[in-house]
């Protein structure tokens, strides 16, 4: 059976009586985004794979908790939250290792007069091989963002989801997501800015 | 009716919903004003603006065909 066009409330309705072929099409829906934002909350591929399974058993299993009072996708999106960070949790609990920064180094640093020294290096991004360089360089900043922070960064800046919607998953208001999306935004800006500096 | 002068620290704080379209007319033109004379300030907005675009392209990545397979592999074992 075709399910491509059909909605994700109507898959969510045949996944309760057990059809596997309308699970199969959640799944496809929805690997690619969750592998994304479990990758970043996790940091590496192979933490990202065992929450992939975990979600997808979840979304399976526990189907009938899905009451429709927010989206499917932010439904999904929450469960990957949730799931990532216990995944990391355990993997930090074993490792006894704080990656995370502390939440006043993403307290905006003011010089006198509110200027910040900036230089502008927006234009020399426009090199291919560059960016690529910097996007490494912004991966393995997000890793240091702590929980609370990574997850509106990461849904908001690369999954490209409104406030309201992060808002939801997050379990936080419209202005706490603002708040945090702003602070994430300008520590990753200082961090490619100082790469920047280095590199010269 | 004179605007409002903007400063560097509140031109900052303003740019979520400046970058969103969300300002009220009033206020996007007392921060466009402020750009229009601090290049400092058009320095730290090009930069940010990157940063976002940056973060935008790490959307292309997708499930490596490899994990897909075992994850599917995975729950087709598991879910019966």
């Amino acid at each position: 059976m075709d399910y491509s066009k059909t909605s994700d409330l109507a898959l969510v309705e045949r996944i309760k009586g057990r059809d596997q072929e309308a699970f199969a099409e959640i799944v496809n829906r929805y690997e690619n985004r969750c592998y994304r934002l479990a990758l970043r909350l996790t940091g590496n591929r192979m933490d990202a794979e065992e929450v992939l399974q975990d979600v997808f058993l979840s979304i399976y299993y526990k189907i009938d908790t899905f009451r429709g009072d927010s989206s499917f996708s932010s439904w999904v999106y929450r469960i990957t939250v949730n799931t990532s960070y216990m995944k990391l949790r355990e993997r930090r609990r074993i490792q006894s290792h704080e990656s995370s920064i502390s939440l006043e180094e993403l307290s905006p640093v003011y010089k006198g007069g509110g200027h910040y020294g900036v230089t502008d290096w927006s234009e020399e991004g426009d090199n291919p091989l560059l960016d690529e360089e910097l996007k490494a360089v912004l991966q393995k900043a997000i890793a240091e963002l702590p929980e609370g922070y990574r997850e509106v960064f990461v849904m908001r800046d690369v999954e490209g989801l409104s406030n309201e919607e992060v808002g939801k998953v997050a379990g936080l208001t419209v202005a706490a997501v603002k708040s945090r999306l702003h602070r994430s935004r300008m520590f990753l800006r200082n961090k490619l800015s100082d790469h920047l500096k280095d590199r010269k | 009716m004179e605007t409002k002068k903007i400063s560097c620290r509140e031109m900052v704080d303003l740019l979520v919903d400046y970058l969103d379209g969300k300002l009220s007319r009033e206020t996007t033109k007392e921060l466009q004003e402020h750009l229009s004379g601090c290049s400092p300030c058009i320095s730290f907005i090009n930069t940010y603006r990157k940063t976002i675009t940056l973060s935008q392209k790490l959307k292309c990545e997708s499930i490596p065909p490899e994990l897909q397979r075992r994850l599917r592999d995975f729950l087709r074992e598991k879910v019966r």
